[in-house]
């Protein structure tokens, strides 16, 4: 169990959202980064489903009211427990009495802190996952208590986690979509030839790309018919602008889509910071349905990307927290 | 039927992805009722077969969506059984879905509340009471829900309200505000920026959490309205914690 001291970004708990709703208008949702729910499952033998906290921007300072088992994953970030660091992609143990701090991202903008036995949020439309902008949960505030959902005793070595490469993408892979031929040729030429940067207006619900020169339109776009969309899709504003679609993204809408990224592809748009330079290609349908695939293959052997915590003397501030002796966990048995 | 044999000539019903993992079945190009009708009835007859490979399924305004499980099959694979079920009946003459309830929704009409009334009803070339009985004295139809919890898209409005979105988003239009545009109209379930005309301002709230039952208006519900002004809205508002905002239900016999 935590208690929220301060938090320095936006942060929202989230699981791996809601299936099944999208009828009634409601989105997906979940976590940003399905790679790191599925690093921090795997680093403390639980569902990838486990609630997490997401922590967008940067961080925050947490008490540690009883002694239990975290991961910490998604973009990099400095960890601290009472000012010891902590290594990122890896499992600890905090006591109660811990002042756990997590700050400065460095390679992206979604981290995320993971507890062993996921955290006790309430469940809505069969999904833990937040979204404060349509009335669903709400951001963490301070004095928030973060409570274990189930109480899990058995000790578990800590380890480390080789993460999956999604940082420094700058190609992303799309497949067409219902609306894509609404755009005309020398359109999506352009569109394939632009290189667009992240611009800082960005959500959970999407992120914003500027580039210069005109904007990306199809023929009468005020009066396309509203339609389905779904997480991935590229949509252009009035004014041609274009919108990477996440997890939060409503479930209809008006602006046209010219194509949709890949579901792998996504973690890494979501994770790159502002002023990133990004350009997209698209591919078959067959060749994405192979790399989803494969996709699914690798997060079905994740557990062989763990390891014992590094045993560099060198770099170790405290013995204990590698438990360099026996590869016990609980300090205090 | 003229309509349905032109859509039908017109390559429609028609199939085609959304993304790598979606499928839409489309009904008609145009917003109409009997292709708003036809996606209901093609929907709710794909989850009565309960394909083992579709995740979930929604109704847009004139096109079912079906997102397929594509760590079991491709998308591709289930193109041929909806073909099969799109040859079982003539989809466009479908009877809207049973148990309809029509809603009685408070509005203000206009005034700071609203502000881009007076705008859209020049466009629409309307008075204010020609305008006003648009929506107090016809029935509109929920076509979808969607965009965000509970949000309905209801139509058809008359012809004259054939107004394009706006091509500059407001900022921020309220929760359970009346917008309108191309012939349609929403209530606001959150607030949000749009390019949708804010005509109108209920204190109905399309989602709320704090009821037994979160989401009240579904496809085939018929809305109507209320003319009231900010005071009596300003009342309503303070003992709402239902989020209901003075609406009435009631049953449609068919």
């Amino acid at each position: 169990m935590l208690e929220v001291v301060s938090i320095l970004g936006f942060s929202s708990f989230q699981d791996m959202g809601r299936n099944g709703f999208r009828s009634l208008g409601l989105s997906r949702s979940g976590a940003a980064d399905y790679y790191a729910m599925a690093e921090g499952a795997a680093l403390l033998d639980q569902s990838p489903n486990s609630t997490a906290l997401e922590l967008i921007g940067n961080g925050g300072t947490f008490n540690v009211l009883e002694d239990c088992m975290v991961a910490l994953t998604g973009a990099t970030m400095l960890a601290s427990a009472d000012q010891k660091p902590l290594a990122w992609n890896a499992s600890h143990y905090l006591y109660k009495g811990n002042m756990l701090n997590l700050t400065t991202q460095q390679n992206g903008r979604y981290s995320y802190l993971h507890l062993r036995g996921g955290f006790k949020a309430p469940k809505v439309f069969n999904s833990c996952s937040a979204q404060p902008v349509a009335g669903i949960g709400q951001y963490t505030r301070p004095k928030d208590i973060l409570a274990q959902l189930e109480n899990k005793q058995d000790p578990i070595a800590c380890q480390k986690i080789e993460p999956f490469n999604r940082f420094d993408l700058t190609t992303f892979r799309l497949v067409e979509s219902f609306q894509t031929r609404l755009f005309n040729q020398e359109t999506i030429e352009r569109f394939i030839d632009t290189e667009f940067s992240i611009d800082n207006q960005s959500s959970r619900g999407g992120v914003k790309l500027t580039h210069t020169g005109s904007g990306f339109s199809t023929s009468n776009q005020l009066k396309i018919l509203s339609d389905v969309i779904v997480p991935g899709d590229i949509q252009m504003t009035g004014s041609g602008q274009p919108f990477v679609l996440l997890a939060d993204c409503q479930t209809m809408g008006g602006y046209p889509r010219i194509g949709c990224i890949i579901p792998p592809d996504l973690p890494a748009i979501a994770q790159l910071k502002p002023n990133k330079k990004v350009k997209f290609k698209f591919i078959a349908r067959e060749e994405a349905n192979r790399i989803v695939a494969e996709d699914a293959k690798s997060l079905e052997i994740i557990k062989r990307r763990c390891s014992a915590p590094i045993r560099d003397p060198e770099k170790m501030e405290d013995l204990l927290d590698f438990n360099l002796i026996d590869g016990a966990v609980w300090a205090k048995d | 039927m003229q309509k349905n044999e032109r859509y039908m000539t017109d390559n429609f019903p028609k199939m085609s992805f959304v993304g790598l993992d979606g499928i839409l079945v489309q009904f008609s190009q145009e917003i109409c009722e009997n292709g708003n009708s036809a996606a209901l009835a093609f929907r709710q007859e794909i989850e009565k077969k309960n394909h083992p490979y579709i995740i979930e399924s929604s109704n847009s305004l004139t096109a079912a969506y079906f997102r397929i499980d594509i760590k079991i099959a491709a998308a591709d694979s289930i193109l041929n059984f909806f073909d099969d079920v799109l040859k079982e009946k003539n989809w466009y003459t479908s009877q809207l879905p049973s148990n309809r309830k029509l809603f009685t929704i408070p509005c203000v009409f206009g005034t700071d509340l609203a502000p881009q009334f007076e705008k859209v009803i020049k466009l629409a070339k309307l008075s204010r009471a020609q305008a006003i009985s648009e929506f107090t004295r016809t029935k509109t139809r929920v076509m979808t829900i969607g965009f965000s919890p509970g949000q309905p898209y209801a139509g058809l409005l008359s012809e004259k309200w054939d107004v394009p979105r706006l091509a500059e988003v407001s900022k921020n239009v309220p929760k359970s505000a009346l917008v309108c545009a191309i012939r349609q109209l929403i209530i606001f379930s959150n607030s949000t920026p749009t390019g949708w005309h804010h005509i109108g301002q209920t204190a109905f709230e399309c989602f709320n959490s704090n009821r037994q039952q979160p989401i009240l208006l579904n496809p085939g519900d018929e809305i109507t309205f209320l003319e009231i002004n900010p005071s009596e809205l300003a009342q309503i508002k303070s003992n709402n914690s239902d989020g209901l905002g003075g609406v009435k239900i009631s049953e449609i016999r068919t």
